[in-house]
């Protein structure tokens, strides 16, 4: 059973922004505007259960590599990832995968806009 | 052609048994109107110190016929004889002196002349594939073009089973791109590239304040390995050179398990450090290959079977000896092992070897 809870009027998660919500029994969600796109997460990390909607956003960092001799170069992709704030465990956004092993991940829920206030499918 | 004589009916590959060479001999290979050939011939002590200190053999107590170098030396004659020793029908030895690669000092032309004198004189005096007898190419990794040379020149020599770095103190360690030659080299050669840990990184810890060789010999070696698979795993080195066998020999296999589990809790933690891994740095390290010896020896059963499963199973260890080392194991360290089928066993003792090294 899914519920659309509001989470706020629209200008008031402006581009990177976060909200961090209580829904029913103490649960959290963290809601994110990362340039103009929004992403949900619930606010517990699967390592130990730090906050981790709490921590720095960042895009993935990809590294590129021309042959041997040449350092590997490391850049910034364009996926938005948030790293727990407790122990680093890093999670994309968008789907909630951790970076080093996809079959971890924390809990996301999808995001709607309607009527300029944004909600939180959960 | 080969017969099956050893014990028990098992096929035994021997991944790793010692050849002391004599500095002099080896001289020999060296070029005449090279001044280092003199120095060597006259001096070499000086030129090459030997590692491990204090004493291997417990001041004397440690007392058998077949171990040690007696002569002060290996000569070829001795190689049947080890083979006899050990129960194996094929052997890939290795070199003694320059498992103290790290102790030489300076940027001079030692590392690569004794790379090329010791490749020719086990060419022209030991190497017998018909007999099962075979070497490593131990490469002077203080020189990668010079290593990847000497690779080009000996590589494809039926006799060299594989290629030869020797962990214990490489500066920088072997995940640097400094070493990419040398791994493509080998990647390309089709020469599984064995790590074997580094005599020289026992006595790195008596200088700091070890007093006891029990000390210095438990942790040179594990360090020696762990050091260097730590910055391979994490340097990408086998996403970077998907193709080449990676072996690391002589710290026995316990270590490795709880260096994946180590790894993987740091991987997890900080995984946008090592962002050309594409998967968990244990992944990596099952799909290596590992000698056994010097055999751990757990209390439990159980939990040295399951080490054995996290590393990657039977199919990932290779029987070695270290013969003629005070500490050297024989087969039956593996065939005494209580769990293991007997599919697994004749894995390790030999069908492993014969796939890595293609003999």
């Amino acid at each position: 059973m899914t519920e659309k809870i509001k989470v706020c009027h629209r200008e008031e998660l402006e581009p990177d922004s976060r909200k961090v919500i209580s829904v029913e029994k103490g649960r959290e969600i963290g809601i994110f505007n990362v340039d103009g796109e929004y992403y949900a997460v619930e606010n517990v990390c699967p390592h130990r259960g730090g906050p981790v909607c709490n921590g720095q956003i960042q895009k993935k960092i990809k590294a590129e590599w021309k042959g041997p001799g040449n350092r590997i170069e490391e850049t910034f992709s364009s996926i938005p990832t948030i790293a727990c704030p407790w122990h680093g465990w890093e999670f994309k956004l968008e789907n909630g995968e951790h970076i080093g092993d996809s079959k971890i991940y924390v809990k996301t829920y999808e995001v709607v806009v309607e009527d300029d206030n944004v909600y939180v499918i959960c | 052609m080969i017969a099956i004589t050893s014990m028990a009916g098992y096929y035994i590959v021997d991944s790793d048994a010692h050849y002391l060479e004599s500095l002099p001999e080896l001289a020999d290979y060296i070029p005449d109107n090279n001044p280092f050939k003199q120095r060597f011939k006259r001096q070499p002590s000086k030129m090459f110190p030997s590692a491990g200190y204090p004493d291997h053999y417990m001041y004397g107590r440690i007392k058998r016929d077949e171990v040690g170098y007696l002569r002060g030396q290996t000569v070829p004659e001795d190689i049947p004889t080890a083979m006899e020793i050990v129960g194996a029908d094929v052997i890939v030895v290795i070199t003694q002196k320059m498992l103290a690669f790290a102790r030489l000092g300076g940027d001079d032309e030692r590392p690569e002349l004794i790379s090329n004198a010791y490749a020719d004189y086990m060419l022209d005096r030991i190497l017998d594939p018909k007999e099962g007898i075979y070497a490593l190419l131990v490469l002077p990794y203080q020189d990668p073009e010079r290593a990847v040379e000497l690779i080009d020149r000996c590589g494809s020599e039926k006799g060299f089973a594989g290629a030869c770095m020797i962990c214990g103190g490489p500066e920088p360690p072997f995940g640097n791109r400094k070493y990419d030659g040398i791994y493509e080299a080998c990647q390309d050669a089709k020469l599984p590239l064995v790590f074997h840990a580094g005599g020289a990184s026992l006595d790195y810890f008596y200088i700091k304040g070890y007093e006891k060789f029990i000390e210095t010999h438990t942790l040179g070696f594990l360090w020696s390995n762990m050091s260097q698979l730590v910055s391979i795993v994490i340097q990408g080195v086998a996403e970077k050179f998907p193709g080449l066998k990676i072996v690391f020999q002589e710290s026995g296999i316990l270590y490795v398990s709880s260096l994946m589990a180590r790894l993987d809790a740091e991987y997890l933690k900080r995984a946008s450090e090592a962002p050309i891994l594409t998967k968990r740095p244990s992944e990596y390290m099952s799909n290596f290959y590992y000698g056994t010896q010097p055999l751990d020896e757990p209390k439990s059963a159980e939990y040295f079977k399951s080490a054995i499963e996290e590393m990657g199973g039977a199919s990932q260890l290779l029987y070695s000896s270290d013969y003629p080392h005070w500490d050297y194991d024989p087969p039956s360290a593996i065939t005494s092992i209580p769990f293991l089928t007997r599919e697994e066993k004749e894995l390790i003792l030999g069908k492993n070897a014969q796939r890595v090294f293609g003999i």
